[in-house]
């Protein structure tokens, strides 16, 4: 099942819905979309078969958005993966999980060509 | 006596585990009390070739090198990916065929977990032994496939190999011999005191914080948490084949290791079922068009869940190939669990964790 979200109200909607021992938080997943950058949170339910939450966002490669760390710890992992990868700003989450200094910047987005 | 601070780095180079990673820990007296963390020393760009540099049939021998350990998980979630993208229906006798690779992956890789583990706490003896029992799996995986570690048994519409009679006169031989071995190292690591005063109450993951924390696999499994993608996906008859979960309530080192004991005994008894059940027919469906739209498929790989997103356009080349590793996603759970814990005990929880750092820096 997918919702897609204002990015505005990402965390008041991750709060409302999550709880630790009903979903299973996957992982944030970015993909550069003809410029633009589609945010997808994915839950999956435990000991269901085959049920899963996505939580969908388009925003602009040059946003700042909210980290959801404060509510599932573990989102920090791609979160800082979602920094390095694609460019993108998020609250009180560094650079640098993977890139250093003079590693290729953003290898992820399209049009990057190193 | 006097509180004094010390900080104390593990890796990223360092003799309990051979994969770079680094931990900064902060120990007042022997006690930790912090942890800085960094996983990042080789990245390798791999979803960035998936989308550059490769065509999707080649995509699956490229995702394969993820990982030296789980190889044939990787290469299998993306091949179910395209072939959810193609709406390619696979006949059971594939699926069977892939289980037993998947299941012997996972009985390999639980063992070299436990020979680390052993090492850790001092057992070198111990470590040797399971390393030469493995190798009993591995020659099984080595005539099914044709190779030791990187398989390349899986392609899209199928798998490379049937099962020949000889190899499975092997498989069963080889397994009951394990079989024994299992029983043998499961009485040492239940009833040897000196494991025990190493491994009980040792490195604790609580239940509840298994699931604030979102642990996976046999950590969540050894804290109570019936966390398994066995249980939570359609993708293989794991009900039909055996599967049983595996849950201990203790979470610490000592759960994680039985639980990895009890399903390699699991996963010996699914073998032994696929392999007498395997249904009659071909070995692969031809694929036909090109992949288009998104999809996503979960496995159970022998640490927790391993998870593929595919985007495609219709084209060769993919839009977007997304790996999440279990190991990446469990390094907040590891940096819980150091807390508290005796500086002198990190080496052993740290094998307990079962990292790989080569899927997590993919």
């Amino acid at each position: 099942m997918k919702q897609v979200i204002e990015i505005e109200n990402l965390k008041s909607s991750i709060k409302e819905f999550y709880k630790p021992e009903v979903w299973h938080y996957v992982t944030l997943n970015a993909s550069d979309i003809d410029g633009v950058c589609k945010l997808q949170w994915i839950f999956t339910k435990y000991e269901q078969k085959d049920e899963s939450i996505i939580f969908e966002a388009d925003v602009e490669f040059d946003s700042t958005i909210d980290s959801i760390a404060d509510i599932i710890p573990s989102a920090i992992m791609s979160e800082m993966e979602v920094v390095d990868l694609f460019g993108l700003k998020i609250k009180d989450i560094n650079s640098g999980l993977y890139l250093d200094e003079t590693s290729m910047k953003t290898p992820l987005k399209v049009n990057n060509n190193g | 006596m006097a509180k004094k601070t010390i900080n104390i780095p593990l890796g990223s180079q360092h003799i309990s585990l051979l994969e770079p990673i680094r931990f900064n820990f902060t120990t007042e007296n022997e006690k930790i009390v912090d942890v800085d963390w960094d996983v990042g020393f080789v990245h390798r760009g791999i979803e960035r070739a998936c989308t550059t540099d490769f065509e999707y049939k080649q995509v699956g021998y490229v995702v394969a090198r993820v990982c030296g350990l789980c190889a044939i998980t990787h290469s299998l979630a993306y091949t179910m990916g395209i072939e959810q993208l193609l709406q390619l229906e696979i006949p059971k006798k594939i699926q069977y065929l892939r289980l037993l690779m998947l299941e012997l992956d996972r009985i390999h890789s639980h063992m070299l977990c436990l020979s680390h583990v052993s090492e850790n706490a001092g057992f070198e003896g111990m470590f040797m032994k399971i390393m030469a029992d493995r190798e009993l799996v591995m020659d099984i995986q080595e005539a099914i496939s044709g190779n030791r570690v990187q398989f390349d048994y899986v392609s899209i519409g199928g798998v490379n190999r049937d099962l020949e009679l000889e190899t499975e006169k092997l498989l069963k031989t080889n397994l009951s011999e394990l079989e024994k071995k299992i029983d043998d190292l499961m009485d040492k690591f239940t009833n040897n005191w000196s494991l025990s005063l190493k491994y009980k109450n040792i490195g604790v993951l609580t239940k509840e914080n298994a699931y604030i924390m979102n642990a996976l696999g046999p950590m969540a499994r050894a804290a109570g948490a019936k966390i398994d993608v066995r249980l939570e996906t359609n993708n293989f008859p794991y009900e039909e084949v055996g599967y049983e979960p595996i849950i201990e309530t203790s979470g610490d080192i000592h759960a994680r290791n039985l639980v990895r004991l009890k399903e390699i005994k699991n996963s010996i008894k699914m073998v032994r079922n696929i392999v007498d059940g395997l249904p009659q027919g071909e070995i692969e469906v031809k694929a036909k068009g090109k992949p288009n739209g998104e999809t996503f498929v979960r496995l159970e790989a022998p640490r927790g869940e391993i998870f593929y997103y595919l985007r495609a356009n219709g084209k060769n080349i993919l839009q977007r190939v997304r790996i999440k590793t279990p190991t990446f996603s469990q390094i907040p759970v590891m940096v819980d669990i150091f807390k508290g814990a005796n500086y002198a005990d990190a080496h052993a929880i740290l094998a307990s964790f079962d990292p790989c750092m080569s899927c997590t820096a993919k």
